[in-house]
């Protein structure tokens, strides 16, 4: 994981701008709303693996991936899918450490969407 | 086009708010959403919706059962569903495309993409049903055709009858050949209005029409 977090964007900037192509208006509120969505989504990740449910795992990492797909986030998205692997029963990784490899790529997503939002504002 | 309701059924409130979002800017559909298959299967129950986009995984009940359950009241003309997907779930796309899913989209959703499939689907479903009103007219008008004909042969034996020469001048007689040449006029004028494929309407009570022949 840490070589693809040395050298790939956290997001396809130039796919997720081109698909708003006409809405620059929704592009921070889509943001926004990301931002906003975050901590449940991560949080519900998170009491899944505490409670060893790996039904709620599943569902949850599925509902993030799906969220984070919106911004062709690929490491963010691919980490999801692991962790939704995982609670289906089809990879043998350790989720808590897949979980904390998530949350240092959201963290760089929410990085790089930030600046996207402060680089609209000024244009 | 008429203004049309799309329902998008989602789980996941940040995708199918933003689906919504991006439809009410690109279009002019008017946009509902369900968070369940139950609360989508609830709305179908009070409100007219002309197309479905339906995300397949969700908790409960998955968007597969819903989609089984939607044909057992909806052809796919009447309501065309559109199956949202993520790229790992193509397995589940399949038994959805044979349970009578009309289309799919895949997660991430481009908006684009989505809004043509959208307007394709609703454009197909208004031609299939003018093309099924012209079918039901057709077959009205062959079953027109054939009574008119199964009827009009007995009248004509029995207004023969009537001419003979032992009714002549008898009142009832007289009354009854008249009767017989009036259901003749009702039967040529069912003909005429047939013929002309469409049909002038005055009301018969309060709930109900008929059309004018006269």
């Amino acid at each position: 994981m840490s070589d693809f977090r040395q050298t790939k964007a956290a997001f396809d900037r130039d796919i997720f701008l081109s698909n708003f192509h006409g809405m620059d208006d929704l592009i921070s509120e889509t943001i926004s709303s990301f931002f906003t969505a975050l901590p449940d989504l991560t949080s519900a990740i998170e009491t899944a693996i505490r409670e060893k449910n790996l039904a709620d795992l599943e569902l949850a990492a599925h509902t993030l991936k799906g969220v984070v797909a919106n911004f062709y986030a690929e490491p963010s998205k691919l980490l999801a899918w692991k962790l939704e692997q995982i609670g289906h029963g089809q990879l043998n990784e350790d989720c808590e450490i897949v979980f904390r490899q998530l949350q240092v790529e959201l963290s760089r997503l929410t990085n790089e969407l930030q600046n996207l939002v402060n680089e609209t504002k000024v244009a | 086009m008429s203004r049309k309701t799309i329902l998008i059924v989602d789980d996941s409130k940040f995708d199918r708010t933003l689906l919504a979002k991006a439809l009410a800017r690109k279009s002019e559909f008017t946009t509902l959403q369900a968070k369940s298959g139950e609360e989508c299967l609830e709305l179908l129950k009070i409100q007219k919706i002309d197309l479905i986009l339906m995300d397949i995984m969700m908790p409960g009940v998955f968007g597969t059962q819903v989609l089984i359950q939607i044909r057992e009241q909806f052809n796919p003309i009447e309501l065309p569903i559109i199956m949202v997907t993520s790229k790992s779930e193509t397995s589940d796309l399949i038994g959805c495309l044979q349970s009578g899913a009309n289309d799919y989209i895949t997660k991430p959703v481009n908006f684009d993409v989505a809004l043509s499939r959208i307007s394709t689907h609703l454009k197909l479903a208004e031609v299939s049903y003018e093309m099924s009103k012209l079918k039901e007219m057709a077959a009205l008008d062959a079953l027109i055709v054939t009574y008119n004909h199964e009827i009009n042969s007995p009248l004509g034996v029995a207004i023969g009858c009537l001419e003979a020469p032992v009714f002549k001048n008898q009142l009832p007689a007289e009354k009854l050949k008249s009767s017989l040449w009036r259901i003749v006029d009702v039967i040529k004028k069912i003909r005429e209005v047939t013929d002309k494929k469409e049909a002038q309407y005055t009301d018969y009570s309060k709930f109900s029409k008929m059309i004018k022949i006269k």
